[in-house]
């Protein structure tokens, strides 16, 4: 019991800290553009794991808040809907990283 | 592939009518090229089952389209605390309105039964309230996630706050073991003294209320032939004097909850005064007797008897609660003088 409820507050917590981390992962990889596919293959490549019923979803919430943008395009005879980082996304992302890394070296120094 | 088309379906069900092709679309783009992409590293067409495989990792049908609408609340985060702030007041005002219809009631000496018809037909209007209140301040949260006229109060109301305005430190919140009395708490306790007090007077012979209490609704018939024992009509006044003491402490102590020493030495002086009368009542050989005159006696004396004992019983764990209640009131008292000295020794 006692278990069952320790690992599902990690679960819980782990999951917010990678929320954040998602969205800069997937922000940064989009600076090349992808289609929803080898974009997950691309983030997996590189470690980090994301459920296609996560990614595909957040990619629209990413564009309908201007981060990002996308055009219906033909390759390999399919037509395939691909995104790239926008020019506010280009911005959002420089200010993320900025954050990001201050807090990490900050943690750094705490732990 | 006609596994495929099945699944799209399904998700398409679930999602927003207006996004509905587009999401498909994509959707079916990015599972046909992870679908091609595991056929070229296995060199095979995917069978079923593991096309099925596929599709149980993708996820439910359900969950999948529900991560793509919005999160929905029918009051969001930051209009809920202003919303369950109007909603206390207004169930309290509610509630007040009820508990006085109850005291008017008992002052008309109506049937017990009325007064709790009236008080238990608050539960049927809090239904109504809550919903009313929660309809309202749904619509309002709409209004505000457009126009975002809360987020401009609160950065007004901010930009304006100085904490040095705030009101100075109550002197018995210095104390760490002085938590203010909760005033639900007091509410009920001074509306069961003024109904309490309201009965005690009203009810013409307060035989009626005593055998309410030990026979139910049967003691209010005529036929059971027992009365109140002398002690009762002697200790009249006394609990009149004695509940009015209580309800003069809890208005008190409804206004400054934060007076733990006054709530303190008045419990333990009415639980005290209360001692003493309970006393009186359990020395008492007989609290009901028989109305002089019953023609077959004999038949009621064993009756009688049980009741006795069971209202002596009664009192007498109501004095051992009293008398338990006197020690918390006295313990509360020392710890309250106790407390600064040991704060200004560390």
């Amino acid at each position: 019991m006692v278990t069952t409820i320790h690992s599902e507050l990690f679960e819980n917590l782990r999951m917010e800290l990678r929320r954040g981390s998602l969205i800069i992962a997937v922000l940064a990889q989009l600076r090349t553009e992808h289609y929803g596919y080898a974009l997950r293959k691309a983030l997996a490549d590189r470690g980090m794991e994301i459920e296609e019923s996560t990614l595909y979803p957040l990619l629209r919430r990413l564009e309908s808040q201007g981060l990002l943008v996308s055009e219906w395009r033909e390759e390999d005879k399919r037509n395939k809907r691909f995104y790239r980082l926008s020019e506010n996304g280009a911005l959002i992302l420089k200010e993320l990283l900025e954050e990001w890394q201050s807090m990490n070296s900050s943690l750094n120094r705490i732990v | 592939m006609d596994l495929l088309e099945r699944y799209l379906q399904a998700v398409r069900t679930y999602l927003p009518k207006r996004q509905q092709d587009d999401i498909i679309k994509e959707l079916s783009e990015n599972l046909r090229a992870q679908i091609e992409d595991r056929e070229a590293e296995a060199g095979h067409s995917l069978s079923e089952d593991e096309l099925a495989a596929i599709l149980q990792r993708h996820g439910h049908p359900l969950l999948v389209a529900s991560r793509y609408r919005q999160a929905r609340h029918l009051i969001g985060a930051t209009l809920f605390p202003f919303y369950w702030f109007v909603m206390k007041i207004i169930l309290a005002i509610v509630g007040f309105g009820y508990a006085v219809a109850a005291l008017v009631l008992i002052a008309q000496g109506k049937p017990i039964l009325e007064v709790l018809g009236a008080l238990f037909s608050f539960i049927g209007a809090v239904l109504p309230t809550f919903a009313w209140v929660t309809i309202v301040f749904a619509v309002l949260d709409i209004g505000n996630s457009k126009f975002r006229l809360l987020e401009k109060f609160t950065k007004e109301t901010n930009d304006k706050f100085d904490a040095r305005e705030l009101p100075p430190l109550r002197t018995d919140s210095k104390l760490p073991d002085a938590k203010p009395i909760p005033r639900t708490k007091t509410i009920f306790e001074l509306f069961f003294n003024v109904a309490f007090v309201l009965w005690w007077v009203r009810v013409g012979p307060i035989r009626r209320l005593v055998l309410l209490m030990t026979l139910g609704p049967a003691g209010l018939s005529n036929r059971i032939p027992f009365q109140l024992g002398p002690v009762w009509h002697t200790l009249f006044v006394p609990v009149i004097m004695l509940s009015l003491a209580a309800i003069g402490q809890q208005i008190v102590t409804l206004i400054h909850p934060y007076w733990i020493s006054f709530y303190s030495a008045a419990r333990l002086i009415v639980n005290g005064c209360s001692l003493i009368l309970f006393y009186f009542v359990i020395r008492a050989s007989e609290l009901l007797v028989l109305v002089p005159g019953t023609a077959d006696a004999a038949n009621f004396s064993e009756p009688l008897r049980i009741v006795n004992l069971t209202l002596h019983y009664s009192m007498m764990l109501a004095a051992v609660i009293t008398f338990f209640e006197s020690l918390k009131a006295i313990r509360r008292l020392i710890r309250g003088r106790r407390v600064p000295a040991m704060s200004h020794a560390i």
